[in-house]
């Protein structure tokens, strides 16, 4: 009986670990089961086995990809502006205060172990948030500058004050999304991998 | 602010009797279940898990690698000395010392290699 | 079309490995293994038959296993050093 639901809840937690969208809560699973493989060993009488699938997989394993993790989370930062035709990194950067901005941003990402990755694009806003990979977009407009975070992230609040304390002469005006949350907190839990759009 | 405070008063707390027990579970490895790999499995766990909390004091990490060649040695003489020699292996009041000290060896060699490797890995900063 | 075939190919191995178990079950009836339950205690003094195999029967097996870790270690501060100097 012990022996069945241990098995049971093996393959639940293996198809979880495999389908979750989030990979640290993938993590997390495969630390439970690798915690109820070592039961299943000492079960079958092998302590020495339980103490070190214990100790190695759901303890050292877990440990270091989380950590690998938290280190190489992408920040994706999308920069448009529809009067441009064609836009090359020149634009942004050339030493005015919105390249200082910009650079704010990214070293604001590098603190917090962030790696910042930014687009700069013509196209319009809905072109680029019905791509939907984006974590902050930057629209300027004119000369006023709106930001697009998710209403949810905490790292958007923190950006805003930054930005209220250190750029209130840019016109800076932060604009909270609701509907594509769980897209914005999925990726900002640590999925590096595409979405699929 | 206040979470990590929490976690690192638990992690010093829990520190000395981690420790403490993964010593337990190498030197007793030739009685109980357990043994060099597993218990330096425990003390590496707990160093890493320490390092991620409060990551202030670096490993020296040169010296870690001497010391562990050097136990490595060790490994290599000793059951050459007392296993592989017909005569060595009739003297019997050597068998329990020869345990302990190869488990305590073993112990220390996995806990120092699998801290360096997971510092080394995980924490790489690319200067 | 993938996923289906990843799954097929799970089913298939799952399967034989199933079949494989239970046509030749647990190899249980080893002379040396018996020996070694045996007499591990009179041979090595230990009370914990797998230290007294992994210390003393196949200690060959520790010794390399170490080497491993070593091996390991070394091979991989050596890359990383190169790769800091470039």
């Amino acid at each position: 009986m012990v022996e069945a639901t241990i098995f049971v809840s093996l393959a639940v937690l293996a198809v979880l670990a495999i389908e979750s969208r989030v990979l640290r809560l993938s993590v997390i699973y495969l630390g439970i089961f690798s915690l109820l493989i070592s039961f299943l060993y000492l079960y079958y009488n092998a302590p020495d086995v339980a103490i070190a699938e214990a100790v190695m997989a759901s303890g050292l394993t877990t440990l270091l990809f989380l950590t690998a993790l938290k280190r190489y989370r992408v920040y994706r930062i999308c920069f448009t502006n529809e009067a441009f035709q064609t836009v090359t990194d020149r634009y942004i950067v050339e030493g005015t205060r919105r390249g200082a901005l910009l650079h704010e941003i990214e070293q604001f990402c590098i603190a917090r172990e962030l790696e910042p990755q930014i687009v700069c694009t013509p196209e319009s806003l809905d072109a680029v948030s019905r791509r939907g990979r984006y974590d902050l977009i930057i629209r300027q407009e004119g000369d006023e500058l709106r930001i697009y975070g998710d209403g949810q992230n905490y790292l958007v609040d923190e950006l805003e004050v930054l930005l209220i304390l250190h750029y209130h002469d840019l016109n800076v005006r932060f604009v909270r999304t609701g509907e594509s949350s769980d897209r914005v907190d999925e990726s900002a839990d640590g999925t590096t991998g595409e979405q699929a759009s | 602010m206040s979470e990590r405070s929490i976690v690192s008063t638990i992690t010093g707390l829990l520190y000395p009797f981690v420790v403490l027990f993964g010593v337990y579970i190498i030197v007793n490895g030739h009685d109980s279940p357990g043994g060099g790999f597993q218990g330096g499995a425990i003390l590496a766990a707990m160093f890493i898990g320490r390092y991620i909390v409060d990551p202030t004091n670096d490993l020296a990490i040169g010296r870690a690698v001497l010391v562990e060649k050097a136990i490595f040695a060790a490994i290599v003489v000793i059951p050459a000395a007392l296993v592989l020699s017909l005569a060595a292996q009739q003297t019997v009041w050597l068998r329990e010392p020869y345990l302990i000290a190869m488990n305590l060896l073993i112990g220390f060699k996995v806990a120092i290699g699998l801290t360096i490797l997971v510092f080394r890995y995980a924490f790489y900063e690319d200067s | 079309m993938r996923r289906a075939l990843v799954i097929a190919c799970c089913a298939i191995v799952l399967a034989g490995v199933l079949y494989a178990a239970n046509r030749h079950g647990e190899p249980s009836d080893f002379e040396l293994a018996r020996y070694y339950v045996a007499s591990f205690h009179d041979d090595t003094g230990a009370q914990n038959a797998v230290a007294a195999i992994y210390l003393n029967y196949r200690v060959y097996d520790t010794l390399f296993e170490a080497l491993i870790l070593l091996a390991a270690i070394s091979a991989m501060l050596h890359f990383f050093e190169i790769g800091g100097r470039k």
